[in-house]
């Protein structure tokens, strides 16, 4: 199927938060309560429409465990967005966020978009994290923020879709150079890279584009 | 019956002859092959593996001060150790006593800390039951210890992740499962490796085990005893994943209590078997950090994919005979984007574009399905480029490995046996090829080539001779050749006469030329080390000048009696398709190469004279085993063998024998 721009994801966070899950919902629209572990690394894609275009996302869902950290680094480089996974029940995976982040700015072009999920959402019950402290968060980050639940699918959709509503509006804006690949984005086949929207002056390396989210 | 206990006297008989002599643990297995020792001499034959003998009485430095930070611990364990063996209540106080200062000794003059637990006391158990003497208890007790406890067997230790990758190699699914229930080995198998399964088989079962072991004298068996006690129990740990994880644990850490002392046997050769179809270039890369405490780089291993395999071992493996079944051979499967391996690849390396994982899912399942009945189909034909064992090759960058490391995730979790990756990828493997890179890799375009591209120099590549699976052979001499290059080259062609190829047979090296050794391992009397240690006999291995001849040329060779052709065995089981060449004076052995038909290795060549004894087995009567000795008064002085799987054995015996009495009738005569 033809597409007006891929863009590539990757899925981080520690293990057991639901990020494989997280990514069938997405895909298959199915959940899955019993998943084995992620070994290294495991890869999903799905078409997606914004402002009528169609859009492929390629979703790189990396193993949260501590001895796959190397592996899932090599994948930051390359990615446009990212979605940050902690899980509402386990406090402890929401303390391990801050090292995430620093992973994670330290190994991706900075205008990667990061968008924070607090899974689980289902499972009001045991909550450990507060919504709110999760906005707090984000916000002190600058992140997008949403809870989710792969189990009943509140807000999947709407967490890969922001994400890549954003990545959009980035390109739109002509902060992504779209001409190199390591930025993540990918223009479709069958479309010229001249792109009447993409301004000139985007040619300027996505490393040090627009600072300011 | 009586038959049974007579090969049972002989080789007690023998083996009490042998322990009389200086020897070593392989002279030992040789015997023995691994059988459980008898109560008398276990203490003797421990001591010579473990090379304990003339180390003299070391405890007796000890200047009996009992200060330790934590003696009060070590004392009360070895007290509450020695009350539950059951021995006289009279004994007890001078047991425990030995104890705490041997181990006492043992913290001071290596600056350790007696810990809680760390399974010193169980290892002393099987020790202290051989009623020897102080001194000789610590003796083994350090020996062990050096030689078989590896550092790193401390929670979250390397040993640990090494066990791991193990497992996901042999028994991914078994593997994902504990991953996923984060049951790491560190958590079961703790005590396994600390004490060397004294801490939990029973006394009995921990000396057969070790009877086998120490003969083995292999510091990695213990890593394949422990894989097999978690795959033996794979039933077991599926039926119960859904219970908590302490249960598991429990279950698991006890499960060689199980263990009796009739499987022994059994189990160490399944153990055996394993550690037969793994790689063993992990072990060479791996021996100085694990055994010595040396080197921290340990990060390939805990943050591994799957189990890495080097350069040297998969060029060297790509050389090696096809005729053991059992050995570990690699189907190789490229997976740089395709300019890069049509730039130059591995003559047997099959392409897997990676790209098309991302972009066509569906084409990329058929191109795997493909690669799966390549290696079914390449397995069948017995061919160079076939094996069982997947060896996954990216280039070595960051930026497009990523995408090899997704395609080998792919293997593993569709639960894939026999994956691993190969370190540093293609660039590794062209710097160890080197200059000679057109050479041994096939189609390659230095001026399209990824590591050798833009530096490469004109003229090089006209260089494109002997390509493709012929050139397997130099891969092993390569790196220690590298340097003096085109001098090397020409030797090497020297002796590799190559029929199809006449400007190798054209090229001629004057007699004055240094040829090195004519054969190797001439001298009537060395000892075997086969077995001993893999790690210096692989590097004595490469130094050393190998001769290569034309099978045919020796066949019209004037002085040659008969041929036979043969397996030579190996005393780990390994076989190679050999020629066994009796001459007037000589038995020489030619060891057949792979690819290069016509062409063979000379492994040994022995003077008829130093057969002292040729032997059959009575179940196989066509492995024959050559002796090799001088008589010494009444007995014989075994020095080395060979044994051989040889069609018509009879035959080939009585050729010797005759040839043997013809030469002793000789040297009489002359005398």
């Amino acid at each position: 199927m033809s597409y007006a721009y891929l863009f590539k994801y990757i899925i981080i966070g520690d293990t057991g938060v639901g990020k494989s899950c997280l990514l069938l919902q997405f895909t298959d629209k199915r959940f899955q309560p019993v998943h084995d572990l992620t070994i290294g690394v495991e890869f999903g894609a799905r078409m997606i429409t914004i402002d009528g275009k169609q859009i492929k996302l390629q979703i790189w869902d990396t193993a949260g465990q501590e001895a796959f950290r190397s592996i899932t680094r090599s994948y930051y480089r390359g990615a446009a967005g990212a979605l940050l996974v902690y899980d509402i029940t386990r406090r402890e995976t929401f303390s391990h966020l801050t090292t995430w982040l620093e992973d994670a700015r330290q190994h991706s072009n900075s205008n990667m978009v990061i968008m924070l999920i607090g899974n689980k959402s289902d499972l009001e019950s045991r909550r450990e994290v507060k919504k709110e402290e999760g906005e707090a968060f984000a916000r002190e980050h600058g992140l997008v923020f949403m809870e989710t639940s792969a189990k009943t699918a509140a807000n999947v959709e709407e967490a890969f879709i922001n994400t890549a509503k954003e990545i959009y509006e980035k390109i739109q804006e002509g902060v992504f150079d779209i001409n190199n690949e390591a930025n993540g984005i990918k223009i479709g086949p069958q479309h010229s890279p001249t792109n009447p929207s993409l301004p000139g002056a985007g040619g300027k390396d996505g490393s040090q584009g627009g600072g300011c989210c | 019956m009586s038959i049974l206990e007579d090969e049972n006297a002989t080789w007690i008989q023998e083996l009490e002859n042998v322990l009389l002599e200086e020897c070593t643990a392989s002279d030992i297995y040789c015997l023995c092959k691994g059988k459980p020792l008898p109560d008398s001499i276990r203490q003797e034959v421990w001591q010579v593996c473990l090379d304990v003998r003339d180390k003299g009485n070391q405890i007796d430095h000890f200047n009996e001060i009992f200060d330790l930070p934590n003696q009060v611990v070590l004392r009360e364990d070895c007290a509450n150790f020695v009350s539950k063996l059951g021995n006289d209540e009279a004994e007890r106080p001078s047991i425990v006593s030995d104890l705490e200062s041997i181990l006492t000794f043992y913290c001071k003059s290596r600056s350790l800390q007696y810990e809680r637990g760390n399974g010193w006391i169980e290892l002393l158990l099987p020790i202290i039951t051989l009623k020897v003497g102080k001194s000789t208890i610590y003796n083994l007790f350090e020996g062990i210890r050096d030689m078989y406890i590896p550092q790193g067997s401390h929670k979250n230790g390397n040993v640990f992740h090494i066990l791991r990758l193990l497992l996901l190699y042999h028994d991914p699914e078994l593997c994902n499962l504990l991953d996923t229930k984060k049951l790491t080995p560190d958590l079961y198998c703790l005590t396994w490796f600390q004490s060397l399964f004294a801490a939990t088989c029973n006394l009995n079962v921990t000396i057969t085990m070790w009877d086998y072991y120490l003969q083995q004298s292999d510091p990695f068996f213990v890593f394949f005893l422990s894989l097999i006690m978690v795959i033996n129990a794979r039933e077991q740990i599926i039926s119960m994943k859904n219970e908590d994880k302490e249960t598991l644990i429990k279950m698991l850490t006890s499960m060689p209590n199980a263990l009796e002392a009739e499987d022994v046997a059994d189990f160490c050769s399944l153990a055996q078997y394993y550690a037969a179809k793994t790689p063993v270039g992990f072990r060479t890369d791996l021996m100085q950090s694990l055994y010595s405490g040396k080197g921290d780089d340990i990060s390939l291993i805990s943050q591994a994919l799957c189990l890495p395999v080097s350069v040297q071992e998969l060029v060297e493996n790509s050389s090696m005979d096809g005729g053991n079944a059992d050995a570990v051979r690699f189907f190789i499967v490229d997976c740089r984007p395709v300019e890069q391996y049509n730039a130059g690849h591995l003559s047997t390396a099959f392409h897997l574009d990676c790209n098309l994982m991302l972009q066509e899912p569906s084409a990329f399942q058929t191109a795997v399905q493909g690669l799966l009945n390549a290696q079914k189909q390449a397995l069948a034909m017995n061919s160079n480029a076939g094996g069982e064992h997947l060896c996954f090759l990216g280039s070595g960058r960051t930026e497009e490995d990523q995408y090899t490391l997704m395609v080998v995730a792919s293997f593993l979790q569709k639960h894939t046996q026999y994956v691993s990756i190969l370190t540093g990828g293609f660039i590794s493997l062209h710097d160890y090829f080197g200059n000679q890179c057109g050479d041994y890799l096939q189609d390659h375009v230095s001026s399209q080539c990824m590591v050798c591209g833009p530096l490469m120099t004109a003229g090089k590549s006209g260089k494109q001779t002997n390509r493709g699976q012929s050139n397997d052979l130099f891969g092993k001499i390569s790196a220690a050749m590298k340097n003096k290059s085109a001098e090397v080259k020409g030797m090497l062609f020297e002796y590799i006469v190559n029929p199809n190829n006449s400007p190798v047979q054209e090229r001629h090296v004057s007699s004055s030329d240094k040829q090195g050794k004519r054969y190797r391992n001439v001298a009537p009397v060395f000892s075997i080390d086969d077995d001993h240690d893999n790690v210096t006999s692989d590097q004595i291995q490469e130094d050393d000048e190998r001769q290569f001849v034309s099978i045919q040329s020796w066949l019209k060779n004037a002085d040659l009696i008969k041929h036979f052709p043969c397996q030579e065995v190996k005393l780990n089981g390994f076989m190679y398709k050999s020629h066994l060449m009796v001459t007037d004076t000589h038995l020489v052995v030619l060891r057949e190469i792979p690819d290069k038909k016509g062409t063979a290795e000379v492994i040994v060549k022995r003077p008829l004279t130093a057969i002292v004894k040729i032997t059959a087995k009575k179940r196989h009567p066509d492995l024959i085993t050559f002796k090799y000795g001088v008589h010494d008064g009444d007995s014989l002085m075994i020095s080395d063998m060979d044994s051989f799987l040889i069609p018509e054995a009879h035959i080939a015996t009585k050729v010797v024998t005759e040839q043997i009495l013809k030469q002793v009738k000789t040297i009489e005569l002359l005398m």
